[in-house]
């Protein structure tokens, strides 16, 4: 089996918060992967130390095979990143801000010029291309952003909550876009709290609570793990298990104080 | 084209096209100082003009004697139209010049001419109808002001002609003189010090005035850009390129600097178009005014002098900037961002102040040391140590400055490399907690 992210017992704290506890997680070439879990579960924070902008205090990270901190910048060219609800610079044009992000990847011009004409078309974007970026609506900015993260075409797109704010034609596009995506070889990793969503469009997800994996795999292995049944809902499962860890969380801590 | 000049360029026309920064910083400084300047600058030329045209005035004479027709006559040679009225009093005799349009209306009362040949002090009475409140309505009241001067003139030297026909009149209106000389850096000219200062004052504070404008200008742009960066979460999207992060700092600075000097020159545009309307005297150096051409350039900035002044300022825009760039990302949004760059604001303040009021060498030795620390002191300062030839305080200040630099760059670059550009979040104004 081929991953693209690897993630080995990966904890990380900032300002006194423990948000990942030796967490796990591998992520398949040539799938669409689906991270799921409550607020402040460690979602964000495992994506950022993914595309290395925050560091982690121990455990490996690997993409592609290779540790991320031995070719800081190489692995990042494999990479096309999304945040939760980016603004995007409100006084360029769309054409501007994707040649931009084109350049600053160091693609070549001509390059970029077909990767517009193709995004453009694919994020139905012709006629905004010299449009002010601060004259879109939430919703076509969001498509920009995944437009001039995939101006390079990355191997692994990594979105943090990409449906936030897009209208369900512009949800179902986003669909298509990763399925067609993973016929072609590559790999979309996203963040959501939309469980029907993760459901419908995931081939693979993992639910993470307090840092930590509680499970991952399809939908058929996490019905079993959750003992939910054939019927259940992934918002079932997600139920079942996330019930099943705080069950386990409290006992451990419980546990970790008799001991003190 | 490189990564960093495609940042460069992205950082440029982002700023470039954001109206707060193109009205607030590009635009309005040359519109507001131009067209005050404009308008200060037309209403001065409408003065001088009238100054230098012809002056109408009514007169109403009742002595009919000898200075009277002697007064009227020199008006008339000097190129005064006058109106003879012919009311007899005073009030109708204003009415009547109002009708003719004319504003200044000249009484010469009755015992006048026999008053002055009898050695009694005459009086004159000049009446002024106002229209209206601007400069060109004194213009007429000053005018004949300068008449009765130079009548008044002539007639003491006719007169001490009479009394003591063999001494010099001027010596008795004046038996002693005073010529005033200025010693600097070894060279002594005849010329009064405040007129030198009066003349370079333009110079001392002008240039260290635009040079603070420049700096905070650059700052504020420089610091607004990176906190919309990290409030709109695109620093997230620069930060995992496959770029080093010290790059993106560069760029950010290169950027900030040439939004900076844009802003520089609408600035400097604007002030110096406002500051030229005020030109009534000669704008053709200090040699304009009387003071020898060599002393102009004694104390006239070299070339040189500019270079010095041109590193200075640079290296600590540099410096600045930077500042600003980590400050602002320290802040959680634009606004705590731009409360941040006020506190820094304030040491900055201080070494434009002491050009104004008071000599730095004069200080305390502790008080000096801390004037000396803060960048921005430099360039400021330079001007004037430059203007009486003392290189070696700015030269000293690019040692400074070029360490004080690197450093900040360092640690600015460290502040870029680690997660804290994207962890840190300081608030000034915190939203109110929800309580459920």
């Amino acid at each position: 089996m081929t991953f693209i992210v690897e993630l080995i017992d990966v904890w990380k704290s900032y300002n006194g918060i423990q948000a990942l506890r030796g967490l796990n997680l591998e992520v398949r070439k040539g799938e669409i992967f689906g991270l799921i879990g409550p607020n402040g579960a460690g979602k964000t924070t495992t994506l950022k130390i993914i595309v290395g902008l925050l560091k982690m205090d121990r455990g490996l990270v690997k993409v592609n095979g290779v540790d991320i901190y031995e070719k800081p910048y190489e692995y990042k060219k494999l990479i096309g990143y999304v945040p939760e609800s980016v603004s995007l610079p409100d006084y360029l044009t769309v054409e501007e801000f994707l040649i931009y992000s084109g350049k600053i990847r160091g693609v070549s011009t001509k390059h970029i010029r077909e990767r517009i004409d193709h995004l453009t078309n694919l994020f139905e974007l012709e006629d905004k291309r010299r449009s002010l970026i601060v004259s879109l609506s939430k919703g076509m900015r969001q498509k920009v952003a995944i437009a001039s993260a995939l101006i390079h075409d990355p191997d692994l797109l990594i979105l943090d909550e990409p449906f936030i704010g897009i209208d369900p034609m512009g949800q179902h596009l986003l669909k298509e876009l990763f399925s067609e995506r993973v016929k072609d070889g590559k790999t979309v990793f996203i963040s959501t709290h939309m469980l029907d969503t993760a459901e419908r469009l995931c081939d693979r997800v993992a639910i993470i609570y307090k840092g930590q994996n509680v499970a991952s795999g399809d939908l058929k292995i996490l019905k079993q793990l959750s003992r939910t049944g054939e019927n259940a809902t992934l918002e079932e499962v997600f139920l079942k298990l996330i019930e099943e860890a705080e069950v386990k969380s409290t006992r451990d801590e419980m546990l970790k104080r008799g001991r003190l | 084209m490189n990564p960093l000049k495609a940042l460069v360029v992205k950082e440029f026309k982002d700023l470039l096209r954001d109206p707060q920064i193109l009205l607030g910083i590009l635009l309005a400084p040359i519109l507001m100082l131009g067209i005050m300047g404009s308008i200060l600058s037309t209403a001065f030329t409408s003065v001088r003009e009238a100054v230098a045209g012809r002056i109408s005035l009514a007169v109403l004479d009742l002595d009919g004697g000898v200075y009277a027709s002697y007064l009227i006559d020199m008006l008339r040679s000097m190129n005064a139209s006058i109106y003879t009225v012919k009311s007899r009093s005073i009030s109708e005799a204003i009415l009547e010049a109002s009708s003719r349009d004319l504003n200044i209306l000249l009484i010469i009362p009755e015992g006048f001419s026999s008053n002055i040949t009898i050695g009694v002090k005459a009086r004159l009475q000049v009446y002024s109808v106002i229209e209206g409140f601007s400069l060109l309505s004194t213009i007429p009241s000053s005018a004949i002001q300068a008449y009765i001067a130079t009548y008044r003139d002539i007639l003491v030297y006719s007169l001490l002609g009479r009394v003591a026909p063999d001494i010099d009149p001027s010596f008795i209106l004046n038996p002693v003189s005073l010529d005033e000389y200025t010693v600097i850096q070894g060279s002594t000219v005849k010329a009064p010090p405040s007129i030198i200062f009066q003349r370079l004052f333009s110079q001392s504070l002008m240039l260290p005035f635009s040079m603070f404008m420049v700096v905070i200008v650059a700052m504020q742009i420089a610091a607004t850009s990176m906190a919309k960066e990290k409030e709109g979460k695109t620093l997230e999207i620069l930060l995992t390129l496959p770029i080093k992060r010290v790059h993106i700092l560069m760029g950010k600075l290169a950027g900030s600097i040439l939004i900076a000097i844009i802003g520089s020159v609408s600035y400097l545009s604007g002030f110096t178009i406002y500051m030229s309307s005020f030109s009534l005297i000669p704008q053709e150096g200090l040699a304009g005014l009387g003071i020898p051409v060599e002393y102009v350039k004694i104390v006239e900035i070299p070339v040189q002098g500019y270079i010095v002044m041109g590193i200075l300022l640079i290296l600590s825009l540099i410096a600045l900037l930077s500042i600003a760039i980590g400050l602002s990302a320290l802040a959680d949004d634009v606004r705590s961002a731009q409360s941040l760059l006020g506190i820094v604001f304030i040491p900055l303040i201080i070494p434009f102040l002491f050009t104004i009021f008071t000599d730095v060498n004069s200080l305390p030795i502790a008080l000096r040391i801390l004037v000396y620390a803060i960048p921005l002191s430099y360039p400021i300062l330079s001007v004037n140590s430059i203007l009486s030839g003392d290189y070696l305080t700015p030269i000293l200040g690019i040692i400074y400055l070029a360490i004080f630099t690197l450093s900040t760059l360092y640690v600015s670059a460290w502040f870029f490399e680690s997660e804290k550009i994207l962890t840190a979040k300081i608030r000034f104004m915190k939203k109110p907690r929800v309580t459920e």
